[in-house]
């Protein structure tokens, strides 16, 4: 990543100590926190068989209790949430840049609307499918956002449009969803579930689903960044400075939606994430999406795999699930640096 | 030099036409002023010439070449335009705007070049923002910040620079200060600056060159004597002025004074 601004000759960027200290902090905490989520849980497991596991996993004892527990459950749900976060984080980024809008975040485009639809109605009404249901959470966040894009187009997408579209399409997609609900009463029990969001029983199924999406995603931003951040100037001044306006919003609308439907399909609506972790991050770094979106990123992965380790073990065996752990905790936190952030100016 | 010419451009927004077939060019490295009462369509010609408002009719040629169709990159190299509201992150700093001047230069994931750098610190301290380089946006004064907004179109390098109604919201010494910077701009890098004014003073003080608009349409176009008359600007805006030669500083300057305004003026509600 290149460090434009101390590119100036003289005098140095004042925000560029505090922007590679939150950038090493961010980083340093995904390693961490997912360190921790690999060695940590309710059984324990000595810390040479778990570097055995993760890193040597043609070991010849490999049908071994422990490894299989390293292995096949606490990696993949470990590498799945450090995914989703970022995914969210991203997404959420790049929707409160292009809209404009602090609010905005991957659910106002309607894509957890779409994913929740789509993943009840194959709970409830096919529950021989239920394998099938992140691909079609997938599918039905796309057919939302796909709505939400038509009914905001007038020569590319208008910003308030597409939030009132993405209100208006949320709303119907969740009266479905209700729908379903009310009408099948006794047998809601898997949804609730998938509602409040979780890594539990993640497999490698998973990892593969969503890294292709997370590896485009953070390559997408690095090298979109600039048209994010021209964006800020208003559409006049962006055109002016050569940016393609409504192709840039367009594009980077379109991969908020891939990265916010994959981290959807694959752990349910944990649509705090997305919101929270950009305005935290831009109390820290500022507005640039250069450095704004990589620690978002990194901090993303980081609270999404840090509460799921914390959510699980902390009253083990019993586990709270991640979204709703994440927003008790969370939210406080959040108004906390807001009040902060605003004092401050 | 380069030149802008529009060819009976017919400007509208939605159903409502602002403009009609309106011929206007520019092929001298003049300040020209477009100056007009309220609701002319003085602004939205601007916009139709900075390729940000694409004409319902009639084509719009910079260099040669139509300009909408002309890569809007292409375009950024050659003409900048500094739209009135320009909003900006309250914590972006003075620098970092002024580094978006050169990405109409920059390759898709290609970090700064040694030209990007110097055409930078080159306009930054050609508006003598030098030593606010690193303050923040929001701590600048108007005056300041639209120096910023002038070292960001500069660093674009530009051969035509566009600028609608640079001095609004200024006090009369930061107004002043903003149109001779303006001035010293074309003179050192001969630049055509076109702007829209409100202060007619302004105008015949600091352009070559002045356009009438009324009601979307060109009522004269010349020299400041041939349009700084009483009887054109009475006509003009329907007021009754009396223009006066003042000298300052060895300068001569027409002035214009409002007198009264006439009935059925361009500003009379029904």
């Amino acid at each position: 990543m290149s460090l434009s601004m101390a590119a100036g000759k003289g005098a140095k960027d004042p925000r560029l100590g505090k922007r590679i200290i939150t950038l090493s902090a961010a980083l340093a905490a995904l390693c961490a926190f997912a360190a921790a989520g690999v060695a940590l849980g309710s059984i324990d497991i000595k810390l040479s068989e778990i570097l055995r596991a993760v890193f040597d996993h043609a070991d010849p004892e490999n049908l071994r209790e422990n490894f299989r527990i390293i292995y096949y459950i606490r990696l993949p749900r470990v590498l799945t949430a450090v995914m989703v976060g970022v995914n969210m984080a991203l997404a959420g980024c790049i929707m409160q840049g292009v809209l404009r809008n602090p609010l905005a975040d991957p659910g106002i485009i309607g894509v957890s609307a779409g994913a929740g639809m789509t993943a009840v109605a194959v709970m409830v009404l096919f529950p021989e499918y239920s394998l099938l249901i992140p691909p079609i959470a997938f599918l039905g966040a796309l057919a939302a956002t796909g709505i939400v894009f038509l009914l905001s187009w007038e020569n590319g997408i208008q910003p308030l449009r597409m939030i009132l579209a993405g209100v208006a399409v949320s709303a119907f997609f969740g009266a479905i969803m209700s729908a379903i609900m009310v009408f099948n009463s006794d047998k809601i029990q898997g949804t609730v579930n998938w509602m409040a969001g979780g890594f539990h029983g993640r497999s490698w199924e998973h990892v593969k689903m969503i890294f292709p999406y997370c590896l485009f995603g953070t390559v997408s931003v690095l090298c979109g960044y600039r048209y994010l951040n021209a964006l800020q100037l208003g559409d006049e001044v962006a055109k002016s400075i050569g940016a393609r306006v409504e192709l840039s919003r367009f594009l980077l609308v379109a991969l908020s939606a891939l990265l916010a439907a994959s981290a959807v399909s694959v752990a349910g609506m944990i649509g705090f994430v997305g919101l929270i972790v950009p305005h935290t991050m831009r109390i820290f770094v500022g507005s640039d999406f250069e450095f704004l979106l990589s620690c978002s990123a990194l901090f993303g992965g980081a609270l999404v795999v840090g509460a799921d380790t914390v959510a699980r073990t902390i009253i083990a065996p019993i586990e709270i699930p991640v979204g709703i752990f994440m927003a008790l905790l969370g939210a406080p936190f959040f108004l906390y640096l807001l009040k902060k952030g605003m004092s401050r100016g | 030099m380069m030149s802008i010419k529009a060819e009976s451009i017919t400007l509208r927004y939605g159903a409502e036409t602002i403009v009609e077939k309106m011929d206007l060019a520019v092929d001298k490295a003049d300040i020209v002023s477009i100056i007009g009462p309220n609701g002319s369509g003085k602004s939205t010609v601007l916009k139709a010439l900075g390729r940000l408002l694409k004409p319902a009719g009639g084509i719009v040629f910079l260099d040669g070449k139509d300009i909408q169709t002309e890569k809007t990159g292409r375009v950024a190299q050659k003409l900048a335009i500094l739209p009135q509201t320009a909003v900006v992150p309250g914590d972006m700093t003075v620098y970092d705007l002024v580094c978006y001047g050169r990405m109409p230069y920059q390759k898709f994931f290609a970090p700064k070049s040694e030209e990007d750098l110097s055409r930078i610190e080159m306009a930054i301290g050609a508006t003598g923002m030098a030593e606010m380089k690193f303050r923040r946006m929001d701590t600048l004064s108007g005056g300041e910040r639209q120096r910023a907004w002038l070292s960001l179109a500069i660093a674009q390098n530009p051969k035509i620079l566009l600028l609608d109604e640079p001095t609004t919201f200024l006090d009369i010494h930061h107004q002043l200060e903003i149109m001779k910077l303006i001035s010293h701009l074309h003179r050192k890098l001969s630049i055509t600056v076109i702007m829209v004014l409100h202060d007619l003073n302004h105008a015949a003080r600091f352009s070559n060159r002045i356009i009438a608009v009324k009601k979307g349409a060109v009522m004269i176009d010349g020299g400041i004597g041939e349009v700084f008359r009483e009887e054109i600007l009475g006509a003009l805006y329907n007021v009754k002025t009396q223009i006066i030669k003042i000298r300052q500083n060895g300068e001569e300057h027409l002035y214009c004074l409002a007198d009264d305004v006439c009935e059925g003026g361009p500003h009379e509600r029904a």
